[in-house]
Protein backbone atom coordinates (compact mmCIF):
# COMPACT_ATOMS: atom_id res chain seq x y z
CA UNK A 1 0.00 0.00 0.00
CA UNK A 2 1.21 3.56 0.03
CA UNK A 3 2.07 5.82 2.62
CA UNK A 4 2.30 9.50 2.96
CA UNK A 5 4.06 11.17 4.94
CA UNK A 6 3.82 14.30 7.99
CA UNK A 7 6.01 17.04 8.21
CA UNK A 8 9.26 14.80 10.16
CA UNK A 9 10.21 15.68 13.61
CA UNK A 10 14.19 16.17 14.24
CA UNK A 11 15.14 12.06 14.31
CA UNK A 12 11.62 10.79 13.49
CA UNK A 13 8.81 10.40 10.48
CA UNK A 14 5.10 10.20 11.27
CA UNK A 15 3.50 7.76 8.44
CA UNK A 16 0.12 7.71 7.74
CA UNK A 17 -1.49 4.05 7.92
CA UNK A 18 -4.00 3.80 4.99
CA UNK A 19 -5.89 0.47 5.92
CA UNK A 20 -6.45 -1.21 2.37
CA UNK A 21 -10.23 -2.16 2.31
CA UNK A 22 -11.31 -5.79 3.96
CA UNK A 23 -7.45 -6.41 4.97
CA UNK A 24 -6.82 -6.62 8.87
CA UNK A 25 -2.96 -7.02 7.78
CA UNK A 26 -0.62 -5.26 5.19
CA UNK A 27 2.86 -3.78 4.88
CA UNK A 28 3.71 -1.04 3.77
CA UNK A 29 7.67 0.67 3.06
CA UNK A 30 9.49 3.63 4.11
CA UNK A 31 12.96 5.21 3.55
CA UNK A 32 14.10 1.90 2.73
CA UNK A 33 12.41 -0.26 5.59
CA UNK A 34 9.28 -2.54 5.20
CA UNK A 35 7.08 -2.90 8.08
CA UNK A 36 3.88 -5.17 8.99
CA UNK A 37 0.51 -3.26 10.56
CA UNK A 38 -1.99 -5.79 12.17
CA UNK A 39 -5.34 -4.87 12.94
CA UNK A 40 -6.18 -6.42 16.73
CA UNK A 41 -9.45 -5.33 17.96
CA UNK A 42 -9.84 -1.81 17.85
CA UNK A 43 -5.79 -1.26 18.25
CA UNK A 44 -3.42 -0.99 15.28
CA UNK A 45 0.06 -2.02 15.90
CA UNK A 46 3.27 -1.40 13.83
CA UNK A 47 5.99 -4.04 13.64
CA UNK A 48 8.95 -4.96 11.62
CA UNK A 49 8.02 -6.81 8.62
CA UNK A 50 10.33 -9.32 8.32
CA UNK A 51 10.96 -11.78 11.32
CA UNK A 52 13.41 -11.43 13.66
CA UNK A 53 14.65 -15.30 13.42
CA UNK A 54 15.17 -15.18 9.48
CA UNK A 55 13.78 -12.36 7.93
CA UNK A 56 9.83 -14.68 7.49
CA UNK A 57 7.00 -12.30 5.79
CA UNK A 58 4.92 -11.51 9.65
CA UNK A 59 2.23 -9.59 6.93
CA UNK A 60 1.25 -13.29 5.95
CA UNK A 61 1.54 -14.85 9.73
CA UNK A 62 -1.51 -15.73 11.32
CA UNK A 63 -2.95 -13.70 14.11
CA UNK A 64 -4.56 -15.23 17.33
CA UNK A 65 -4.88 -14.30 20.70
CA UNK A 66 -3.08 -10.91 20.16
CA UNK A 67 -0.05 -13.09 19.02
CA UNK A 68 1.82 -12.70 15.47
CA UNK A 69 3.54 -16.50 14.01
CA UNK A 70 5.45 -16.45 10.92
CA UNK A 71 4.51 -18.14 8.24
CA UNK A 72 7.97 -19.70 7.71
CA UNK A 73 9.17 -21.38 11.07
CA UNK A 74 6.66 -20.15 13.23
CA UNK A 75 8.13 -18.36 15.40
CA UNK A 76 5.61 -16.27 17.60
CA UNK A 77 5.28 -12.97 18.82
CA UNK A 78 3.03 -10.81 21.02
CA UNK A 79 1.97 -7.25 19.07
CA UNK A 80 1.65 -5.75 22.16
CA UNK A 81 5.32 -5.93 23.58
CA UNK A 82 6.91 -7.76 20.57
CA UNK A 83 8.36 -10.82 22.96
CA UNK A 84 8.74 -14.11 21.05
CA UNK A 85 6.88 -16.82 23.07
CA UNK A 86 8.62 -19.41 20.99
CA UNK A 87 12.65 -19.21 22.08
CA UNK A 88 14.89 -16.31 23.94
CA UNK A 89 17.04 -14.22 22.21
CA UNK A 90 14.36 -13.20 19.80
CA UNK A 91 12.25 -9.87 20.15
CA UNK A 92 10.10 -7.95 16.97
CA UNK A 93 10.62 -4.32 17.25
CA UNK A 94 6.88 -2.46 17.46
CA UNK A 95 6.96 1.35 16.14
CA UNK A 96 4.11 3.65 18.49
CA UNK A 97 1.03 4.53 16.50
CA UNK A 98 -0.42 7.90 17.21
CA UNK A 99 -3.43 10.31 15.71
CA UNK A 100 -2.69 13.25 13.77
CA UNK A 101 -5.71 15.01 12.29
CA UNK A 102 -8.18 12.04 13.78
CA UNK A 103 -6.00 9.44 11.52
CA UNK A 104 -3.46 6.82 12.76
CA UNK A 105 -0.21 8.07 11.92
CA UNK A 106 2.95 5.18 12.85
CA UNK A 107 6.39 6.42 14.45
CA UNK A 108 9.21 5.67 12.58
CA UNK A 109 12.75 6.81 13.33
CA UNK A 110 14.75 8.50 10.97
CA UNK A 111 17.26 5.97 9.12
CA UNK A 112 20.43 5.74 10.20
CA UNK A 113 22.47 7.73 7.63
CA UNK A 114 26.23 6.93 6.86
CA UNK A 115 28.42 9.64 8.02
CA UNK A 116 30.23 11.09 5.00
CA UNK A 117 34.24 11.03 5.68
CA UNK A 118 34.08 15.25 5.88
CA UNK A 119 31.49 14.13 8.82
CA UNK A 120 34.22 11.88 10.79
CA UNK A 121 37.36 14.01 10.03
CA UNK A 122 35.34 16.97 11.23
CA UNK A 123 34.01 15.03 14.68
CA UNK A 124 37.58 14.44 14.94
CA UNK A 125 38.51 17.64 15.04
CA UNK A 126 35.71 18.54 17.51
CA UNK A 127 36.75 16.11 19.82
CA UNK A 128 39.61 18.68 20.17
CA UNK A 129 42.36 16.30 19.09
CA UNK A 130 44.75 19.06 17.33
CA UNK A 131 43.79 21.68 19.74
CA UNK A 132 47.47 23.06 20.26
CA UNK A 133 48.45 25.17 16.93
CA UNK B 1 49.58 50.04 7.01
CA UNK B 2 52.70 48.76 5.41
CA UNK B 3 54.65 45.44 6.25
CA UNK B 4 57.23 47.21 7.74
CA UNK B 5 54.77 47.91 10.47
CA UNK B 6 54.97 44.19 11.50
CA UNK B 7 58.60 45.02 12.52
CA UNK B 8 59.58 45.74 15.90
CA UNK B 9 62.35 48.08 16.73
CA UNK B 10 64.81 46.13 16.73
CA UNK B 11 63.75 44.62 13.34
CA UNK B 12 62.07 41.65 14.85
CA UNK B 13 59.15 40.30 12.72
CA UNK B 14 56.06 40.77 15.01
CA UNK B 15 54.19 37.14 13.88
CA UNK B 16 51.17 38.14 15.37
CA UNK B 17 50.54 41.43 13.95
CA UNK B 18 51.54 39.84 10.24
CA UNK B 19 49.19 37.32 11.24
CA UNK B 20 46.39 40.06 11.94
CA UNK B 21 47.01 41.68 8.47
CA UNK B 22 46.63 37.90 6.67
CA UNK B 23 43.51 37.36 8.37
CA UNK B 24 42.26 40.91 8.30
CA UNK B 25 42.44 40.82 4.32
CA UNK B 26 40.84 37.34 3.93
CA UNK B 27 37.98 38.07 5.98
CA UNK B 28 37.58 41.42 3.91
CA UNK B 29 37.79 39.34 0.78
CA UNK B 30 40.56 40.65 -0.49
CA UNK B 31 43.82 39.81 -2.22
CA UNK B 32 47.23 41.40 -1.12
CA UNK B 33 49.34 42.40 -4.11
CA UNK B 34 52.37 43.40 -1.93
CA UNK B 35 54.46 40.43 -0.57
CA UNK B 36 55.42 40.42 3.33
CA UNK B 37 58.96 38.96 1.94
CA UNK B 38 58.75 42.48 -0.06
CA UNK B 39 58.89 44.75 2.68
CA UNK B 40 60.44 42.92 5.66
CA UNK B 41 63.62 40.12 5.70
CA UNK B 42 60.88 36.76 5.98
CA UNK B 43 63.02 33.76 6.86
CA UNK B 44 61.09 30.23 6.65
CA UNK B 45 61.25 29.79 10.48
CA UNK B 46 59.35 33.19 10.61
CA UNK B 47 56.98 32.23 8.31
CA UNK B 48 56.05 29.38 10.03
CA UNK B 49 55.52 31.94 13.00
CA UNK B 50 53.45 33.72 11.01
CA UNK B 51 51.27 30.76 10.11
CA UNK B 52 50.95 29.79 13.78
CA UNK B 53 50.03 32.50 14.58
CA UNK B 54 47.09 32.89 12.12
CA UNK B 55 46.07 29.27 12.98
CA UNK B 56 45.83 30.37 16.62
CA UNK B 57 43.07 32.88 15.67
CA UNK B 58 41.31 30.55 13.92
CA UNK B 59 41.27 28.10 16.74
CA UNK B 60 40.22 31.14 18.88
CA UNK B 61 36.96 31.76 16.49
CA UNK B 62 35.92 28.54 17.21
CA UNK B 63 37.27 26.44 14.42
CA UNK B 64 39.24 23.26 15.40
CA UNK B 65 42.39 21.46 13.83
CA UNK B 66 41.58 18.48 11.14
CA UNK B 67 44.58 17.80 10.21
CA UNK B 68 47.20 19.11 7.63
CA UNK B 69 48.06 19.86 3.87
CA UNK B 70 50.90 19.37 2.42
CA UNK B 71 52.53 21.83 -0.33
CA UNK B 72 54.92 21.59 -3.05
CA UNK B 73 55.27 17.45 -3.01
CA UNK B 74 55.84 17.72 -6.49
CA UNK B 75 59.05 17.80 -8.03
CA UNK B 76 58.43 19.49 -10.38
CA UNK B 77 56.52 22.17 -9.08
CA UNK B 78 59.65 22.54 -6.59
CA UNK B 79 62.07 23.17 -9.54
CA UNK B 80 59.86 26.04 -11.00
CA UNK B 81 59.73 27.57 -7.27
CA UNK B 82 63.26 26.97 -6.99
CA UNK B 83 62.88 25.36 -3.76
CA UNK B 84 64.31 22.34 -1.58
CA UNK B 85 61.11 21.25 0.31
CA UNK B 86 57.69 20.99 0.86
CA UNK B 87 55.85 23.19 2.81
CA UNK B 88 53.09 22.69 5.42
CA UNK B 89 49.80 24.23 6.67
CA UNK B 90 46.85 23.21 9.09
CA UNK B 91 43.44 22.65 8.10
CA UNK B 92 40.50 22.79 10.13
CA UNK B 93 36.91 21.67 10.17
CA UNK B 94 35.58 24.18 8.09
CA UNK B 95 37.65 23.72 5.60
CA UNK B 96 36.09 20.25 4.76
CA UNK B 97 34.02 19.93 2.30
CA UNK B 98 31.49 16.97 1.42
CA UNK B 99 31.59 15.76 -2.12
CA UNK B 100 30.09 17.05 -4.57
CA UNK B 101 31.29 19.85 -2.46
CA UNK B 102 29.45 23.72 -2.72
CA UNK B 103 32.70 25.71 -2.85
CA UNK B 104 31.51 28.75 -0.19
CA UNK B 105 31.42 32.30 -1.18
CA UNK B 106 34.18 33.35 0.23
CA UNK B 107 36.80 32.10 -2.22
CA UNK B 108 39.33 34.89 -3.55
CA UNK B 109 40.67 33.22 -6.14
CA UNK B 110 40.49 30.03 -6.03
CA UNK B 111 42.33 26.89 -7.45
CA UNK B 112 41.52 23.45 -7.09
CA UNK B 113 44.31 20.36 -7.73
CA UNK B 114 43.55 16.26 -7.01
CA UNK B 115 45.33 15.05 -4.10
CA UNK B 116 45.15 11.76 -1.98
CA UNK B 117 44.11 12.39 1.40
CA UNK B 118 45.27 9.79 4.14
CA UNK B 119 43.60 9.34 7.33
CA UNK B 120 45.94 8.59 10.76
CA UNK B 121 44.33 5.71 12.64
CA UNK B 122 47.17 6.30 15.43
CA UNK B 123 49.77 9.14 16.76
CA UNK B 124 53.05 9.60 14.88
CA UNK B 125 55.35 11.56 16.80
CA UNK B 126 58.66 11.44 14.78
CA UNK B 127 60.94 10.93 12.21
CA UNK B 128 59.98 7.68 10.61
CA UNK B 129 60.05 6.13 7.01
CA UNK B 130 57.41 6.76 4.17
CA UNK B 131 56.21 2.92 4.75
CA UNK B 132 55.73 3.48 8.68
CA UNK B 133 53.43 6.99 7.74
CA UNK B 134 51.80 4.49 5.61
CA UNK B 135 51.10 1.63 8.52
CA UNK B 136 50.28 4.38 10.80
CA UNK B 137 47.12 5.41 8.14
CA UNK B 138 43.72 3.59 7.92
CA UNK B 139 42.17 5.14 4.86
CA UNK B 140 43.34 7.36 1.64
CA UNK B 141 40.93 9.25 0.61
CA UNK B 142 40.15 11.09 -2.84
CA UNK B 143 40.41 14.52 -2.59
CA UNK B 144 40.28 17.73 -4.15
CA UNK B 145 41.77 20.70 -2.46
CA UNK B 146 40.76 24.25 -3.33
CA UNK B 147 43.51 26.34 -2.86
CA UNK B 148 42.85 29.89 -2.35
CA UNK B 149 45.70 31.89 -2.11
CA UNK B 150 45.61 35.85 -0.11
CA UNK B 151 48.36 36.73 -2.57
CA UNK B 152 47.37 38.48 -5.43
CA UNK B 153 47.54 36.05 -8.85
CA UNK B 154 49.87 33.65 -6.89
CA UNK B 155 53.02 35.70 -7.09
CA UNK B 156 54.33 34.52 -3.73
CA UNK B 157 57.88 33.03 -2.74
CA UNK B 158 57.72 30.02 -0.82
CA UNK B 159 58.17 31.88 2.77
CA UNK B 160 54.88 34.16 2.11
CA UNK B 161 53.02 31.01 0.89
CA UNK B 162 53.88 29.55 3.99
CA UNK B 163 52.72 32.24 5.99
CA UNK B 164 49.60 31.99 4.57
CA UNK B 165 49.10 28.42 5.31
CA UNK B 166 50.27 27.18 1.59
CA UNK B 167 47.23 28.56 0.62
CA UNK B 168 44.88 25.89 2.61
CA UNK B 169 41.27 26.92 2.07
CA UNK B 170 38.94 23.74 1.36
CA UNK B 171 38.94 20.04 0.88
CA UNK B 172 36.74 18.42 -1.08
CA UNK B 173 36.47 15.05 0.76
CA UNK B 174 35.40 12.31 -1.20
CA UNK B 175 35.01 8.45 -1.67
CA UNK B 176 37.44 5.78 0.66
CA UNK B 177 40.53 3.67 -1.20
CA UNK B 178 42.70 1.15 -0.57
CA UNK B 179 45.78 1.81 0.76
CA UNK B 180 47.47 -0.11 -1.25
CA UNK B 181 49.68 0.80 -4.36
CA UNK B 182 49.31 4.60 -3.91
CA UNK B 183 52.42 5.32 -6.07
CA UNK B 184 50.22 3.60 -9.08
CA UNK B 185 47.07 4.83 -8.31
CA UNK B 186 45.85 6.90 -12.01
CA UNK B 187 44.59 10.44 -11.58
CA UNK B 188 42.68 12.76 -13.96
CA UNK B 189 41.41 16.56 -13.38
CA UNK B 190 38.49 17.63 -15.54
CA UNK B 191 36.93 20.77 -16.07
CA UNK B 192 33.24 20.38 -16.62
CA UNK B 193 33.45 16.95 -17.60
CA UNK B 194 36.85 17.86 -20.10
CA UNK B 195 40.40 16.22 -18.77
CA UNK B 196 42.55 18.45 -18.40
CA UNK B 197 45.54 16.84 -15.90
CA UNK B 198 46.29 13.29 -15.40
CA UNK B 199 48.77 11.72 -13.02
CA UNK B 200 49.78 9.00 -10.53
CA UNK B 201 50.22 8.91 -6.78
CA UNK B 202 54.11 9.16 -7.69
CA UNK B 203 54.01 12.76 -8.14
CA UNK B 204 53.63 13.62 -5.04
CA UNK B 205 57.32 12.66 -4.38
CA UNK B 206 57.23 9.53 -5.60
CA UNK B 207 54.79 8.43 -3.19
CA UNK B 208 52.27 9.83 -0.78
CA UNK B 209 53.18 8.73 2.35
CA UNK B 210 56.96 10.20 1.94
CA UNK B 211 55.97 13.38 2.28
CA UNK B 212 53.77 12.18 5.50
CA UNK B 213 56.82 10.86 6.54
CA UNK B 214 58.51 14.42 6.19
CA UNK B 215 55.43 15.90 7.66
CA UNK B 216 55.86 13.74 11.00
CA UNK B 217 59.50 14.97 11.19
CA UNK B 218 58.78 18.36 10.70
CA UNK B 219 56.05 19.12 13.08
CA UNK B 220 58.00 16.83 16.00
CA UNK B 221 61.14 19.68 15.69
CA UNK B 222 58.25 22.05 16.48
CA UNK B 223 57.01 20.02 19.19
CA UNK B 224 53.55 18.94 17.74
CA UNK B 225 52.74 15.90 16.43
CA UNK B 226 50.39 13.91 13.48
CA UNK B 227 47.25 12.80 15.65
CA UNK B 228 45.15 9.52 15.08
CA UNK B 229 41.65 10.79 12.80
CA UNK B 230 44.20 13.94 11.59
CA UNK B 231 43.21 13.60 7.50
CA UNK B 232 46.88 14.72 5.85
CA UNK B 233 46.29 15.92 1.83
CA UNK B 234 49.31 14.94 1.13
CA UNK B 235 50.08 17.56 -2.20
CA UNK B 236 48.82 17.99 -5.63
CA UNK B 237 49.19 15.29 -7.93
CA UNK B 238 48.44 17.75 -11.10
CA UNK B 239 48.47 21.53 -12.12
CA UNK B 240 45.93 23.72 -10.05
CA UNK B 241 43.34 25.40 -12.87
CA UNK B 242 41.29 27.92 -11.58
CA UNK B 243 37.38 27.13 -10.26
CA UNK B 244 35.44 29.72 -11.78
CA UNK B 245 31.78 30.56 -11.20
CA UNK B 246 29.13 28.42 -12.44
CA UNK B 247 31.64 25.73 -13.21
CA UNK B 248 32.89 22.13 -12.38
CA UNK B 249 35.79 20.20 -11.43
CA UNK B 250 35.97 17.14 -10.86
CA UNK B 251 38.56 14.17 -10.62
CA UNK B 252 38.53 10.38 -11.02
CA UNK B 253 41.27 7.98 -8.92
CA UNK B 254 42.19 4.52 -10.24
CA UNK B 255 40.35 5.01 -13.76
CA UNK B 256 37.15 5.61 -12.58
CA UNK B 257 36.74 3.53 -9.35
CA UNK B 258 36.74 6.71 -7.10
CA UNK B 259 35.89 10.31 -7.42
CA UNK B 260 35.19 13.63 -5.88
CA UNK B 261 34.05 16.86 -7.06
CA UNK B 262 33.35 20.72 -6.04
CA UNK B 263 31.07 22.91 -7.48
CA UNK B 264 31.29 26.66 -7.38
CA UNK B 265 28.04 28.62 -8.23
CA UNK B 266 27.16 31.42 -10.87
CA UNK B 267 26.88 34.55 -9.61
CA UNK B 268 23.56 35.26 -9.31
CA UNK B 269 22.15 38.85 -11.12
CA UNK B 270 20.16 40.78 -8.55
CA UNK B 271 18.07 42.48 -11.15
Amino acid sequence: MSSSREPPGSDETLVLLERPDGLTQWTFDHEGGSYAVFVVGDELHVTDGACPHNGGPLVEGLVRDGFVTCPWHWYSYELATGRCRTAVGYELRRYPVVLVGGRPHAVIPAPVRPRSWSEILRAHASSGAGEDT
Amino acid sequence: MTWRDCVDAGGVLDAAAAAGELRRARLAGQTLGVLLSEEVPLSLVDAYRVQDQVTTARLADGERRAGWKLGYTSLAMRSQMGIEAPNFGPLTDVMLLASPALLPGAALQPRVEPEIGLRLRRRLAGPCSAAGALAACDTALACLEIVDSVWSGYRFTLEDNTADGSSAAWVAVGQEMPLDDLAELAVSLSVDGVVVGRATGAAASGHPAAGLAWLAGQLAERGKALEAGDLVITGGLTSAPPLKAGHRISAEFGDGRWSVEVLRAARVSRG
